[in-house]
């Protein structure tokens, strides 16, 4: 368990893809279509990193994630908005 | 193929009356009934090219442009649309009949036709390529369609892009709707037009229909291609602008202006990324119609 995390409450620190997603890449990012809840949402940039991150690794630990998108040449500055910001749009989810 | 114009007045007011009347709109048949006079003189001024029938047939919508309820009548002359004997709108007065079945028909596209993607957006077509020109209400789509149309551009449509399962648009030519300053902007444009009455304090103003060219009526069967999509936006006094859009802005601003993405799911979305992905798309700012035509000329020979 992390230090931060009270006792009794789970880990959510590693991040999986939503499942289900479909993922077509287009000039200026990638649409990203959730079957589910029939919403479209444009990703570029860092949060297109993390999702093709996510896709080609699978379920990662956060600090996995940040390595792998500052692989892929993408600055990790905004990790966490960005993180929170897929998360809202349900692309993305802690386990 | 008989049309609109070639029926006598009488032929058309008992086809009208007794149910026998279809009208063709491109792969539609719609059957027509009314019994309204200034319904029926607009809808012969501005369907006059329409290939129509008087003898029955098939038919895909069955809609009526009739009195309503006797006791509507007391208080006022109403027009009711009917469609497959449903009233879907309240009625309004019969000086707006022509306005009414147009809206009426836009409402039965948007919500029955759903083999077709269909986003709020004109389609034309200059030199064999099709052009959607998206916008949302009051950006000038409209008035731009009707100007060139009235230019020599090839009219599918002034307000329901239909992409088929193929990727291409069908055709729907029938009356552009133009309102309040931009009726007299077309009438002095282009003196010869063909606009039919006038519906005054309409809930969009003052609406009149320009009917469209005898030729983009006989290519009603023909699909176009699409090959630009077009955001144009009039802003008085303002110099032309024109910039690109990536296919993905592009894709979610046709979302917002779509009517049925959410009704097809997954199938509208790859029909959408399929569309986007075929095409350019830009974004054009104007205050003269003279430009944006130049502007869009220039695209469809630079992009298209």
């Amino acid at each position: 368990m992390s230090s931060g995390i009270p006792a009794g409450r789970p880990d959510l620190s590693r991040v999986a893809l939503a499942e289900a997603l479909l993922f077509e890449e287009v000039e200026d990012g990638a649409l990203i279509f959730d079957p589910n809840s029939g919403a479209t949402t444009l990703a570029s940039g860092l949060g297109l990193a993390m999702i093709k991150s996510l896709r080609s690794l699978g379920t990662l630990d956060e600090s996995a994630l940040r390595a792998a998108v500052q692989g892929m040449g993408e600055v990790a500055e905004n990790f966490t908005d960005t993180l929170v910001s897929l998360e809202k749009s349900q692309l993305i989810f802690r386990c | 193929m008989l049309t609109l114009s070639s029926c006598t007045s009488e032929q058309l007011h008992r086809a009208l009356r007794d149910g026998s009347f279809r009208l063709y709109l491109g792969q539609l048949a719609l059957k027509v009934s009314s019994d309204i006079p200034e319904f029926i003189a607009a809808f012969r001024q501005l369907y006059g090219d329409h290939p129509v029938a008087l003898g029955g047939g098939e038919y895909d919508f069955d809609i009526a442009i009739s009195a309503p309820a006797l006791w509507r009548r007391w208080f006022r002359r109403n027009a009711s649309f009917e469609f497959s004997g449903d009233t879907p709108f309240l009625p309004m007065e019969v000086g707006h009949a022509h306005a009414l079945f147009e809206w009426g028909l836009n409402w039965a596209i948007a919500s029955f036709l759903h083999h077709c993607l269909i986003l709020h957006s004109a389609v034309l077509e200059w030199r064999g390529k099709g052009v959607l020109l998206s916008a949302v209400s009051g950006s000038g789509k409209s008035t731009l369609s009707a100007e060139l149309s009235e230019q020599g551009w090839r009219l599918l449509s002034d307000e329901l892009a239909l992409l088929d399962s193929d990727l291409k648009l069908i055709p729907l030519a029938r009356p552009v709707s133009l309102k309040n300053t931009s009726i007299d902007v077309i009438r002095r444009r282009h003196p010869t037009a063909v606009i039919g009455p006038l519906a005054l304090d309409t809930h969009k103003g003052t609406v009149a229909h320009l009917k469209v060219s005898a030729d983009a009526v006989g290519s009603n069967l023909v699909p176009a291609i699409p090959k630009l999509i077009v955001f144009p936006k009039w802003v008085e006094g303002a110099p032309l602008r024109v910039e690109p859009v990536g296919a993905g802005q592009a894709a979610l601003r046709l979302i917002d202006q779509a009517f049925n993405y959410s009704t097809l799911g997954t199938e509208g979305f790859r029909r959408l990324v399929a569309l986007v992905r075929m095409t350019e798309a830009w974004q054009i700012e104007y205050s003269s119609l003279d430009e944006a035509r130049d502007a869009l000329e220039t695209l469809v020979a630079e992009h298209g």
